[in-house]
């Protein structure tokens, strides 16, 4: 468009899901909690209260840094990033800014610059009370372990920024450090945005604040390009500046200028020492890393000769796609591939409460048609109750699962459809 | 090492970086004031520090973090908004500022 | 002898003789800070029906037979900067002037859990900002010893508080000098441990990697006893050391002077020092030699460059340490700081500040390396360094604040100790005309067992530290 090339860096925090918070023993889940009930004098900045790490939390940053590949920092430490501002406590931050854990990094073929650890800070609601401007402080948030990822300024389009956004989060996902939702809040971004004629990357970058939605973040990019291409077109000059995005217009408006921007002051934080980490353990970490979904899709599709949606939802369905694999770790089930995946993806067969064993079972009744006559089914269902007490009972005190066992009891002594099985069953049950 | 001249206007920036708000004639004084102090501080600027690597932390400790366990150690919302001056129904409570992210 | 003058030690013998019961000494402290607190205004908050009750338990359980632990019915005072549950802490600075913590500091838990009865919370320079207690929003302490001297700072509080009777104990803070110096001013034994020996945390920080948790008492051996209780890993200090405490009271019966090695810092003995100090401290260097230590010279090359290496680190963590006081969890606006404090944090705030980060804090943080490569040549060679605490003739009331510069540069005696995280006992030797004067004796990091043995033999031919103030109430 008219010869101006978008720079498109993106800084994505994702909260991580340990069970207490980065520097105290705070529970971390404060989804849908009372307000400042899981606070204490470390995340509430009282005076005198002293950070103790979570080891949990930075190996997992280590993990995600060496999945992102990244180096890892083996010498590295925390330090204050100071401001002020009603919802950070203490007046400064614990984050990382010399010495990230990670850092020099490639994801899905963007230079990733760092990946460090901080801490969340609390939740504020802008409200009006009795016709007062206030703002209410909750600190259950505060305190919560807190990845940032920063990519180089190379994503080359609005569209690029959300593809590789949805394949980010999906990684991380996988790892299992942290539920990555946009709508829960813990996957958060910001994008800097600028624009450029001679294809150099500009001196200034506009940062994009307030986008809660991959389908956000496409548009106010899109917008903000387009809005920084008119400006030079007019002859005017583009600033450093941050940018909110007001998502019911579809714009961006001014936040605060380059003269207010915070000025930061980093310096080592004095109350945690370095952490430093030993080949070993950097090798136990790296052993830990698990297929990664695009790895698991391609390797499906190779395989079992699964089509691209079939391979998406194994990748998906982490649990599905283990059975699945179970189910061909012995030599005796022949049934074609993509047969099987069908029967679980469609649920044919409840896999979720049945042992691999019986999904075998039922399999090989389905493919031999099996009993269909009402009044035998019923005779056998009978049976199969009456002669199993314990499991009728558990059903009864609601372990509804049972029900599969008592499927494939009936399979065990007949061909019969899994189904019909299961209808006739329930009907003595219920 | 720089000058030990600090114009009004850095004095008042650094006043407005540690949130506080000065009248005219305090921002004199402690331009005043720091200027002397700092000026004290010029010798700093001869030593030879190149090779030297700073000083953080002199108990050569490393590592020292907890495990991911729950405490309970945690206060009940009471005591965590027992010094507040402000507070609504379970909040802490201030004027109404821009939001920002 | 009153029984508020006695030690620690010998009130725990009265208590197992009989002679006397916890609720007498508790009730002879708060008799003493009835009569003299006004004049010396040592205590800021008292904990009176509190102590009175613990007192009484302590009592009941000495009559049923029970085992009593080390600190048991002894009366003690805080420094107004360690969190106590629920009882006002308020830095003596207005900005906090009515906070209650919701939670007890480290320390504070521990003396309560061998059975010390907490008096109450004493005053001092606010936010620890100072070496003479003058800082304090609530007006200066007064030295017991003559109303008309300061009782030195920033813990100038605990000092006066166990020198005038107030309590047998106290706790204080050290971030360049702060118990050393009153310790000296008040003819009581003053110990700045080791940085990470005792937890810092529920402390409210002024300079999270030089402050240290210490205490003052009368005697080396209260010290060692109270350092017994009060040492230790913490795991909510994470910069707590997880070495092993000692058994610091072991020794004291035969302490092992001779062929020690002390040293005397030659740049603690220039012209700043005034010079009737430098005769007690060289007389104190000539009884050590007696005793058979082996006293020479040793040089500290880099001591000139410690008043700004302090103040540049010091500032700059007090600015960041301060921020949280904004006045929407507890506390006033920010407003309401004191003069001393609004100096250290716009100083610190400029020392980080963008253009100036290298040339003030990274430097000073790369030469307090020097400083500490200083002590570790010294004690290459010596076992122990005996110093200066006081390097000016005492002050009085008022005298710093007609002073122009805003820095106090008798911190270079006791600020390099902070600087490299050492131990350092301050001892009482002597009398600058009638106000008491100390000299501190420095180690090596956790040597603090063995500057309490050189302590005691030093008291064990002295009498400076027996003596009392003529305390007098102060008339109109």
């Amino acid at each position: 468009m008219s010869g101006y090339r978008p720079f498109i860096g993106l800084e994505i925090h994702v909260e991580l899901k340990t069970q207490s918070k980065m520097f105290c023993g705070c529970c971390a889940d404060h989804f849908h909690k009372e307000p400042n009930t899981q606070t204490c004098p470390v995340c509430l900045g009282l005076p005198g209260a002293l950070p103790v790490p979570n080891k949990k939390a930075i190996d997992w940053t280590v993990f995600l840094g060496l999945v992102l590949g990244c180096r890892i920092n083996k010498h590295s430490y925390f330090e204050r990033k100071q401001y002020f501002y009603p919802d950070l406590p203490k007046g400064f931050q614990i984050s990382q800014y010399e010495r990230p854990f990670c850092f020099k990094g490639w994801f899905d073929e963007v230079n990733i610059t760092r990946v460090h650890l901080e801490e969340d800070t609390g939740k504020l609601i802008h409200r009006k009370i009795e016709g007062e401007k206030v703002t209410l402080i909750d600190f259950n948030r505060c305190g919560v372990p807190l990845v940032e990822i920063v990519t180089e300024p190379e994503i080359k389009s609005a569209e690029h920024a959300k593809e590789w956004l949805k394949k980010l989060q999906r990684v991380i996902r996988s790892l299992s450090i942290s539920d990555c939702d946009m709508e829960k809040g813990s996957m958060r971004l910001e994008a800097n945005v600028s624009v450029s004629k001679n294809g150099k990357l500009p001196s200034y970058k506009v940062e994009l604040k307030n986008i809660n939605s991959f389908r956000f973040v496409e548009k106010a990019i899109e917008f903000e390009i387009q809005r920084q291409t008119e400006l030079f077109e007019k002859g005017q000059k583009i600033e450093q500046e941050t940018r909110g995005f007001e998502s019911d217009k579809g714009v961006t408006y001014l936040q605060r200028s380059k003269e207010e921007a915070f000025e930061y002051r980093y310096f080592p934080e004095p109350d945690i020492p370095p952490i430093v980490f030993t080949d070993g353990e950097l090798d136990k970490i790296r052993k830990q890393i698990p297929e990664l979904p695009e790895e698991k899709r391609q390797r499906f599709v190779k395989e079992y000769s699964l089509n691209e949606q079939e391979a998406d939802y194994f990748v998906s369905n982490p649990s599905a796609a283990q059975y699945f694999e179970v189910l061909y770790l012995e030599k005796n089930f022949n049934l074609d591939f993509r047969e099987t995946a069908r029967l679980i993806i469609n649920k044919k067969i409840d896999w979720e409460n049945i042992s691999p064993a019986d999904f075998k079972a039922e399999v090989a009744v389905l493919q031999e048609g099996g009993l269909s006559d009402q009044v035998e089914l019923a005779k056998a269902a009978k049976i199969v109750v009456d002669g199993n007490p314990k499991a009728v009972a558990d059903y009864r005190k609601g372990k509804t699962n049972t029900v599969g066992f008592l499927v494939g009891q009936m399979m065990k002594k007949t061909k019969v459809d899994p189904n019909l099985a299961r209808q006739e069953l329930l009907k003595i049950l219920e | 090492m720089k000058t030990t001249k600090i114009s009004p206007q850095k004095v008042r920036q650094v006043a407005k970086l540690a949130r506080f708000t000065l009248t005219d004639n305090e921002i004199h004084k402690f331009q005043g004031q720091l200027e002397t102090i700092l000026e004290h501080f010029e010798t700093l600027g001869k030593v030879q520090v190149e090779d030297v690597e700073a000083t953080y932390q002199t108990t050569g400790i490393k590592n020292a973090c907890r495990d991911d366990k729950r405490q309970h150690c945690s206060l009940t919302q009471k005591e965590a908004l027992q010094n507040a001056p402000n507070t609504q129904k379970g909040y802490f409570k201030v004027k109404g500022i821009l939001p920002e992210n | 002898m009153d029984i508020v003058d006695n030690s620690i030690r010998e009130t725990v013998d009265l208590f197992k003789k009989r002679k006397i019961s916890c609720q007498e000494i508790v009730r002879a402290c708060f008799e003493r800070i009835e009569k003299y607190n006004l004049s010396i205004n040592a205590y800021l908050t008292l904990n009176k029906e509190q102590a009175l009750k613990k007192a009484q338990d302590v009592d009941n359980n000495r009559v049923k037979g029970r085992e009593l632990p080390p600190l048991a019915g002894i009366p003690v005072a805080l420094k107004d900067i360690y969190s106590t549950k629920n009882l006002r802490t308020t830095a003596a600075s207005k900005i906090i002037d009515n906070y209650l913590p919701a939670y007890s500091a480290t320390v504070v838990q521990k003396l309560e859990s061998v059975g010390a009865i907490i008096m109450g919370k004493v005053n001092c320079d606010a936010f620890a900002h100072g070496a003479t207690g003058e800082n304090s929003d609530f007006g200066s302490v007064k030295n017991p010893w003559d109303l008309e001297y300061v009782a030195g700072g920033s813990s100038g509080g605990s000092a006066a508080a166990v020198a005038f009777g107030g309590c047998l104990m106290a706790m204080g803070t050290d971030t360049g000098g702060s118990i050393r110096n009153p310790a000296s001013y008040c003819n009581l034994v003053g110990l700045k441990p080791t940085y990470g020996r005792v937890s810092r945390s529920g402390v409210i920080s002024m300079g999270s990697s030089l402050d240290s948790m210490g205490h003052l008492t009368r005697t080396v051996e209260d010290c060692a006893l109270v350092l017994s209780v009060t040492a230790g890993y913490d795991p909510l200090d994470a910069t707590s050391s997880r070495k092993p405490t000692d058994f610091y009271l072991q020794d004291l019966g035969h302490p092992a002077i001779k062929g020690l090695k002390i040293g005397l810092p030659q740049e603690y003995f220039g012209r700043e020092l005034n010079p009737e100090i430098k005769t007690l401290i060289l007389k104190a260097a000539q009884q050590f030699t007696d005793l058979g230590a082996e006293v020479d010279e040793v040089s500290l090359p880099n001591t000139a460059y410690t008043i700004p290496v302090y103040y540049l680190i010091m500032s700059s963590e007090v600015s960041a340490n301060l921020a949280r006081f904004d006045g929407i969890r507890f506390g006033h606006a920010r407003e309401m700081f004191g003069e001393e404090a609004k100096r250290r944090i716009m100083l610190g705030t400029f020392a980080l500040s963008a253009g100036y980060y290298d040339a003030y804090y990274l430097r000073a943080s790369k030469v307090r390396t020097l400083l500490r490569q200083d002590f570790e040549k010294a004690f290459a060679k010596f076992d122990a360094l005996l110093a200066p605490v006081v390097p000016i003739k005492p002050r009085k009331i008022g005298e710093k604040e007609q002073e122009k510069l805003k820095l106090y540069l008798e911190d270079y005696v006791t600020g390099p100790v902070n600087l490299a995280g050492l131990p350092a006992l301050a001892l009482p030797c002597g009398f600058w005309h009638n106000i008491p004067m100390g000299m501190q004796l420095i180690g090596p990091q956790f040597s603090e067992k063995k500057l309490f043995e050189v302590g005691q033999a030093y008291q064990n031919v002295t009498d400076w530290h027996l003596k009392r103030p003529p305390l007098v109430e102060e008339m109109g």
